[in-house]
């Protein structure tokens, strides 16, 4: 076998001696012959013609040999190659549409495939990622349900749970960098000691945290990731024990983290969390905390789950009452990550594949096409003493050709591909920068180049090798073979149409579903708003009055600038996040079922109307609110007031929240602070005095917002040079942000409805303009004895419409069975909603039509004397 | 042509040549007069088949062929046997005088 196999590598590399030795061989032999013959008594050309006549013709055994060398196959295949070439090369048009159309099916399966590869296949960067969790707490007890984690909880689940290595909260905090050139506000991450190791993250410069750091007063050390240590510290190898203002305290850098592997959540620094230094830490209704941990080893998901299960058993006589029903969510960290976008993921790669068919199916129309013409060619082969299988095998090979041209081009466009949709993805799809064309999409690009060439040269391939000998040979082009090949690329354009239709009936009820999200009033008015996030420190602004005034002093002097209507203060901005808690009417007992859940928000300054949200009833908040020994005041919105005073006037009535007693002063109207496409849920607003948490500053203006920027952030910065701001954004850029992964789906999936679109128009229009062009004579005689342009026209073109019409038929069946996979991401429609359905197979019809009627057209154009002389 | 010649059945070319070989190696010319004379002339390789299937037994590793001077000073390729030539040609042999064996037994049991 082996021997084998180099004896055919050394027969096709050493070709040139190869065959000189073969020569010289055979010559001997023929000479000895001649030579014993010419002893015997013959002449010498009597002796020649004996030798060559035993012989059997020198060529031919010379053929023989080289068969037995096993050369044919490599002759055989280098000689269809360099075929295909030639004919490539003499047909720029055919070859530039074939291979662009190949080009953009492997090329965007390519690029999908990378994409669902880099963030839904490739295991997490960390040792071992399969053993990393997250636990969440589960309000609906049955696994379902996430919910950040109360600080007694998670202090409990560490010690009694048994299932982990380590577990670790974290606490996303924003603290401000100060004292050290220009403010900056960072995204911090408290975490416990064992964090990094959960991770199996080294250090790059120093250390992580020990576990003395989580004990309060040993806990102002900080470890920096890559990103912070290079933007602001240069990369400074001698940042180790430097110590930088966080928040308003001192803390010493202990350890920088390496580029890669990111952590799994972004930040900028790491501090030690010390649970217990804070009053919610030992709450187990308020929920702040993600923890993540490590299964030990032998453990799996639903062992631990089992045991989470039984530390809550135990945990439950200390729950509150509204909690007994709480669970725990164990979730692997992958899933945790990507479950989200997976199954968005998948719907692209189908939706691709579908992409990639009908280039087949363009390609093999074209291909069918060409051989329809090469028939004579063909049969001479056939004639000649070709066997079907040769010729089989040099149509494919043509194809192979046609398809690893494409591919590699496709690649190309892969790459060009992928960080287009890492840049658009950036917001909402999961580690969608770890996507690119590696090896492995390489590999699955190349497997899917092959099966191209394969499907798309199999038509016309088999279509060849069963040549009617006569027929063909014949003058008369109308040989039945040709009725089969026509057929078939009608065929194929049904199938064409019908995939392109399913294609943009998603994407149509993406559009449909985007538009009708547009079309819901969100409560405020998005347009012309700025905003951005500030975190006060304790030091300098101490929660209260002193806060309090600080935050009136920024408006004040953001209100002088010119351009600016409105300027005011929230803790939560809409759609950006939420919190929630409860209230009850006072007048209501104390009882659990008396409580109302509701989202709530610290605002102050003339937040409504920045926000360009309008009161119902009542008033907003005065200054005199807004300070710490003012009467408590709230404002409610109108689904909040309806459930907490129903069919009343909630105006003067008092409530208790977070245990204290407010009066009702206004009633707002609904806001959509959860999303557009979520219903409008409770929301209670109250005084910013009240609160000590980060809050986000918003800015009417009558200038577009973030030319504004620079000038509000001046104001601060004059007011208090240790004040950052960050995250500049305007409100329009929030509510869109809330659409992105939709609006992703709707743009890839659009591109690759409109490709499909195209593509099957290519192909009708293909195969219309074929079978015009062989019915010239025909409609040239029809024209000549009188018919009316426009019914020969339309005679002409059905047949091609017809074949588009069953397609997009077809098309809708399949399209009703396959749009179910898009129902969680629709909102105001329904998978098979009507219009949008209706409304795409008319685009299709129409698209179809143009198709049909352009070579329809010119064939009917024609002078009628010309058509006649013709063929 | 005066002798006349038995046809070779399917395949026995390849067991001729590689007995042959057996002893020493040989160029192709002497292979044929080689099989000839032992033969005592009932059997004339047909020159155009001798050549194609020396190149088919190198092919599978049975012989190996070396460029050498032939006894007339003349450039000949020998073909010499090779170790698994040799394992191929008992097995190719025992084959041969068992199916030779069986087919006379038949005969001989329908003479009678």
């Amino acid at each position: 076998m082996l021997s084998d196999l180099r004896f055919r590598l050394r027969a096709l590399l050493r070709r040139g001696s190869v065959e000189a030795e073969l020569d010289e061989e055979l010559r001997e032999h023929l000479d000895r012959y001649v030579e014993m013959a010419m002893q015997s008594g013959a002449t010498r050309e009597e002796a020649a013609r004996r030798a060559r006549l035993e012989f059997g013709g020198f060529d031919q055994v010379k053929e023989e040999c080289r068969d037995a060398r096993g050369l044919r196959v490599v002759d055989t295949t280098l000689q269809d190659l360099r075929y295909g070439f030639r004919t490539l090369w003499k047909d720029p048009g055919f070859t530039a549409v074939a291979l662009l159309t190949l080009a953009l099916g492997i090329g965007a399966c390519t690029a999908i495939f990378s994409v669902v590869n880099g963030v839904l296949l490739r295991p997490l960067p960390y040792e071992d990622p399969e053993r990393l969790v997250h636990l969440w707490e589960d309000p609906s007890g049955n696994g379902q349900d996430r919910n950040s984690v109360a600080g007694a909880q998670f202090g409990d689940w560490r010690l009694q749970a048994r299932s982990f290595e380590g577990l670790s909260a974290v606490r996303r905090v924003n603290l401000n960098l100060t004292g050290d050139g220009r403010p900056e506000r960072l995204a911090v991450h408290k975490v416990s000691a064992s964090y990094l190791e959960i991770l199996r993250v080294s250090p790059l410069l120093g250390r992580g945290f020990l576990q003395e750091e989580e004990r309060p007063g040993r806990q102002y050390v900080v470890v920096l990731t890559h990103g912070l240590w290079q933007r602001h510290f240069g990369g400074a190898t001698d940042v180790l024990g430097r110590a930088i203002r966080l928040g308003g305290e001192t803390y010493s850098i202990v350890g920088v983290l390496p580029a890669r592997p990111e952590l799994p959540i972004e930040c900028e620094a790491l501090v030690p969390f010390v649970l217990g230094s804070e009053a919610w830490h030992r709450a187990r209704s308020d929920h702040r905390l993600r923890v993540i941990g490590r299964l030990r080893s032998g453990v799996t998901v639903e062992m631990a789950r089992a045991d989470m299960a039984a530390v809550t058993e135990r945990l439950k006589p200390l729950y509150p009452p509204w909690k007994q029903g709480w669970g725990v969510s164990v979730v692997p960290m992958h899933e945790e990550l990507t479950g989200g976008i997976r199954r968005q993921l998948w719907v692209l790669f189908g939706a691709v594949g579908f992409v990639l068919l009908i280039a087949c199916a363009n390609v093999a129309g074209l291909l069918l096409a060409r051989t329809s013409a090469r028939q004579r060619e063909m049969t001479l082969r056939a004639a000649l003493g070709a066997g079907r299988w040769r010729v089989i095998r040099q149509s494919l090979t043509e194809s192979a050709l046609l398809a690893l041209l494409g591919g590699a081009l496709g690649a190309c466009l892969a790459v060009w591909c992928v960080r287009l949709l890492a840049r658009l993805g950036a917001g909402s799809v999961p580690r969608i920068q770890e996507a690119e064309v590696d090896p492995a999409a390489l590999g699955f690009a190349l497997l899917i180049t092959l099966a191209t060439g394969v499907l798309s040269g199999l038509a016309p391939a088999l279509h060849l090798s069963r040549p009617d000998l006569t027929a063909a040979l014949g003058q008369g082009r109308r040989a039945t073979r040709a009725r089969g090949s026509s057929r078939l690329r009608g065929g194929l354009v049904v199938a064409e149409f019908a995939l392109a239709l399913m294609l943009l009936a998603g994407a149509g009820l993406l559009l449909q579903t985007l538009s009708r999200l547009g079309a819901v009033p969100p409560g405020f008015d998005p347009r012309g708003v700025l905003a951005m996030d500030l975190s006060l420190d304790d030091d300098r602004h101490p929660a209260g009055d002193r806060r309090a005034g600080f935050l009136r002093e920024i408006f004040r002097r953001v209100e002088s600038l010119p351009g600016v209507e409105a300027a005011g203060s929230a803790t939560t901005l809409p759609m950006a996040g939420f919190t929630d808690s409860s209230v009850r009417a006072e007048s209501r007992p104390d009882r659990d079922e008396f409580y109302i859940s509701t989202d709530y928000d610290f605002v102050s300054g003339q937040f409504f109307r920045a926000m360009g949200m309008t009161l119902r009833s009542g008033r907003p908040f005065t200054e005199r609110d807004d300070t710490a020994g003012a009467p408590r005041v709230a404002i409610m919105n109108q689904a909040l007031a309806d459930r907490v005073f129903p069919g009343g006037n909630s105006l003067g009535q008092k409530i208790r929240f977070h245990s204290q007693s407010w009066e009702v002063v206004g009633v707002l109207g609904n806001v959509h602070h959860r999303g557009l496409d979520r219903d409008v849920r409770e929301h209670i607003y109250l005084p910013q005095v009240f609160s000590s948490f980060p809050c986000s500053l918003v800015t009417r203006t009558t200038l577009a917002p973030l030319t504004m920027a620079e000038a509000v952030r001046g104001e601060i910065l004059r007011l208090d040079p240790d004040q950052p701001v960050s995250n500049v954004r305007t409100l329009e850029q929030v509510v869109a942000k809330a659409a992105g992964q939709r609006r992703l789906m709707l743009i890839v999936l659009g591109c690759f409805a409109a490709t499909a679109v195209l593509l099957a128009a290519i192909g009708l229009y293909g195969v219309m303009a074929y079978s015009t062009s062989r019915r010239t004579r025909e409609i040239g005689i029809r024209m000549t004895l009188g018919a009316h342009r426009g019914v020969v026209l339309f005679q002409v073109m059905r047949q091609g419409v017809g074949l588009a019409v069953v397609g997009v038929l077809a098309g809708l069946v399949g399209a009703a069975v396959v749009t179910r996979v898009l129902a969680n991401l629709l909102f105001g429609v329904t998978p098979r909603d009507p219009s949008t359905f209706a409304g795409v197979a008319i685009l299709l019809a129409v698209v179809a039509v143009v198709a049909c009627w352009l070579p329809a057209h010119r064939a009917t154009r024609i002078n009628p004397v010309d058509a006649l002389r013709c063929e | 042509m005066a002798n006349p010649r038995i046809d070779l059945p399917q395949g026995t070319l390849d067991l001729l040549i590689l007995k042959t070989l057996a002893l020493e190696p040989q160029h192709g010319w002497a292979i044929s007069e080689r099989i000839q004379q032992v033969s005592s002339e009932a059997l004339r390789i047909q020159q155009g088949s001798l050549y194609p299937a020396l190149h088919r037994l190198e092919r599978r590793g049975w012989i190996s062929a070396k460029w050498g001077t032939s006894e007339n000073n003349r450039r000949a390729k020998y073909y010499g046997l090779t170790k698994s030539g040799r394992r191929q040609l008992e097995t190719e042999e025992s084959a041969w005088r068992a199916l030779t064996a069986a087919v006379g037994q038949v005969l001989a049991a329908a003479e009678e």
